[in-house]
């Protein structure tokens, strides 16, 4: 007989549990319907109205903000005509990670997410729909940087290596002279510039007719890292952050992703965003601590969705009822991801002792669970750190 | 000033490394403590801090090296970490090598000053979360004339006197207190540093925040 591979024995595909969202583009969402309506709430908000909007999502580590991010970034980025827009325009980055030059981390981060071949779709289809000329005044009279402007109003794919390069605040005199500026980027200042000169055609230029706009979903994750930037990292990093939110006053929603395990505690957040960021904070989502019943719905979500074979099957399966209680039980008092490692680890264990059934399917009892349980919750919270 | 009396003061190295790193109101927050403070050490944190003089930068800690030596304090009676020290330990450790050396050391000299009247008070500041639970918090409890602090506390006792005197503003205490809970792991490579970690320093400069809060409260008294 050929050996069974991992949950196959379990009818579940492999990566059934996983920890963190992967990157196959396809991320479900299980359960939690109230904090989906949320989110659809804002999103409802960023279709209908033109302000900013600017979203503090809090919760405990492995409650599932960067999973949000990913999921509601996935189905946003296929919809067309929505509300009042053309599009929106869903991208995910993380926080920077070298307080030294943080803003300048940001920015880049933001390009690549972006793509530069998109800038310059944006470009074309701006300078196609009015001119070359008009789209420096404009991006100008957004920006006030005649650098920002130019390189933005004349971005190619002839030049695209030479702007890129300045967008990313390197270049030499003579490719810097060959694209018509001055000097390089180096301060925050002028990178919030090229940011919000970015922002400018990607909301303006996602069509070469005149239509409706676009509008820029920036998702912003562990923002909580900034505990980890010095005051003179910290206070350019956040002033160039608030010049990018303050210049784009329209078309445009900022979700900040912040892991905090007392999320209500909202000066401890302010600590560390800093008080002119939250100040321009005007919608919250709290990732509440899961009740039983959230658990319940996200779990048999989850194992119909793995199901490789829909047929004859528990609704509870690979667990009897009785076992994914206890699961359940177990999980209580803390977080998807917690329950996702909590199944994968017994899974895996069990999977390793444990031969397929009459007709190759057997459930997981209960006295199974409970003889598993103790090690698999201390290699866990080992695991922690 | 003339008639200030000043605290005794018992440091570790790690928090001399730690407020090396620190300004409040232009001035590196150790040189307040060498002038605010009347500290003293066991033999070990010269030692500890010679070993570990690549991590401090600044100027002061220049001054620090001779310093150290002249507020040097051996013990007369309690001479033996092992005897004096491992009743309050929970699980008590080998007392072999460095491991907690400089607070063990520490702890006999502010037991002795503290026994024999040579200070009415002292205050032991370290930033080592993990001697604190082995034993410095039980010791505290026993002898509650042994004050312990974290670099956090130093900064917002000079910060309260230092926005008294108009040299601080909240703001700027505010700014050192961040530098401190960021720049004091700074040495730390991004991937070593846990969740848990990040929480705790979260948690920790908001309580100090808030206390900062109250500081300015009375401060503002001398305003009115």
């Amino acid at each position: 007989m050929e050996k069974l591979i991992m949950f196959e024995l379990f009818n579940l595909k492999d990566n059934s549990f996983p920890v963190t969202p992967g990157d196959q583009g396809d991320t479900p969402w299980f359960g939690f319907k109230a904090l989906k309506r949320e989110f659809d709430t804002a999103f409802q908000r960023s279709a209908s109205e033109t302000l900013r909007l600017c979203v503090l999502n809090r919760g405990r580590l492995g409650a599932g903000k960067t999973h949000a991010a990913r999921y509601f970034s996935e189905r946003q980025a296929s919809r067309r005509n929505v509300g009042r827009y053309l599009r929106f325009l869903p991208i995910v980055i993380e926080s920077p990670k070298q307080p030294q030059k943080a803003f300048v981390d940001f920015a880049g981060r933001l390009f690549n997410a972006i793509t530069f071949r998109r800038i310059v779709q944006a470009a074309e289809n701006l300078r196609t729909m009015t001119s070359e000329e008009k789209l420096f005044a404009s991006l100008l009279d957004t920006t006030g940087s005649e650098d920002v402007a130019t390189v933005l109003s004349k971005i190619t794919e002839a030049n695209l290596l030479p702007s890129k390069t300045f967008l990313l605040g390197a270049g030499g005199v003579k490719e810097l002279r060959d694209l018509g500026l001055a000097k390089r980027l180096t301060s925050e200042h002028e990178f919030a510039l090229a940011v919000i000169g970015v922002l400018h055609l990607l909301i303006h230029g996602q069509s070469n007719e005149p239509g409706p706009l676009s509008r820029v979903i920036l998702w912003l994750d562990e923002m909580e890292d900034l505990v980890y930037f010095p005051t003179r990292y910290y206070l350019p990093f956040t002033q160039a952050i608030r010049e990018v939110i303050d210049s784009t006053s329209q078309h445009f929603t900022l979700l900040l992703n912040f892991t905090f395990s007392e999320p209500e505690d909202l000066p401890a957040i302010e600590n560390v965003l800093g008080q002119a960021l939250m100040q321009r904070v005007n919608h919250h989502i709290v990732f509440k601590q899961p009740t039983a019943e959230d658990y319940d719905d996200y779990l048999l979500e989850l194992l119909k969705h793995n199901r490789l074979d829909q047929r004859k099957c528990s609704q509870t399966f690979p667990f009897s009822k009785e076992a994914f209680d206890l699961l359940i039980q177990s999980a209580a008092t803390r977080t998807p991801r917690f329950l996702n490692k909590l199944c994968d680890m017994l899974l895996r264990d069990l999977q390793a002792v444990n031969t397929p059934g009459p007709g190759g399917r057997q459930e997981i009892s209960r006295e199974a669970v409970e003889e598993k349980l103790p090690n698999i919750l201390t290699l866990i919270e080992e695991a922690r750190g | 000033m003339e008639h200030f009396t000043k605290a005794l003061c018992i440091i570790d190295t790690c928090s001399i490394i730690n407020l090396d790193k620190i300004t409040l109101a232009q001035k590196v927050v150790l040189e307040y403590l060498r002038r605010f403070f009347d500290i003293r050490v066991c033999d070990t944190i010269k030692d500890e801090f010679l070993r570990h003089r690549d991590l401090v930068v600044s100027r002061e800690a220049s001054y620090w090296e001779s310093f150290l030596s002249t507020r040097r304090y051996r013990p007369q009676t309690l001479t033996d970490d092992q005897s004096v020290l491992e009743p309050f330990y929970s699980s008590p450790p080998s007392f072999v090598g460095t491991d907690d050396a400089g607070e063990r050391g520490n702890a006999r000299v502010a037991l002795e000053l503290l026994l024999t009247r040579q200070a009415g008070h002292t205050i032991f500041i370290t930033d080592d979360v993990s001697a604190c639970n082995a034993f410095l918090k039980t010791l505290s409890g026993a002898f509650p004339g042994i004050s312990i602090w974290s670099s956090a506390d130093v900064i917002l006792y000079l910060g309260a006197i230092l926005m008294k005197e108009g040299r601080a503003d909240f703001e700027s205490v505010r700014a050192s207190l961040r530098d401190l809970y960021a720049g004091a792991r700074i040495m730390k490579p991004w991937a070593l540093r846990s969740p848990a970690e990040r929480e705790g320093l979260i948690r920790q400069q908001a309580i100090s925040v808030k206390n900062l809060k109250l500081i300015t409260k009375v401060v503002t008294q001398w305003r009115n």
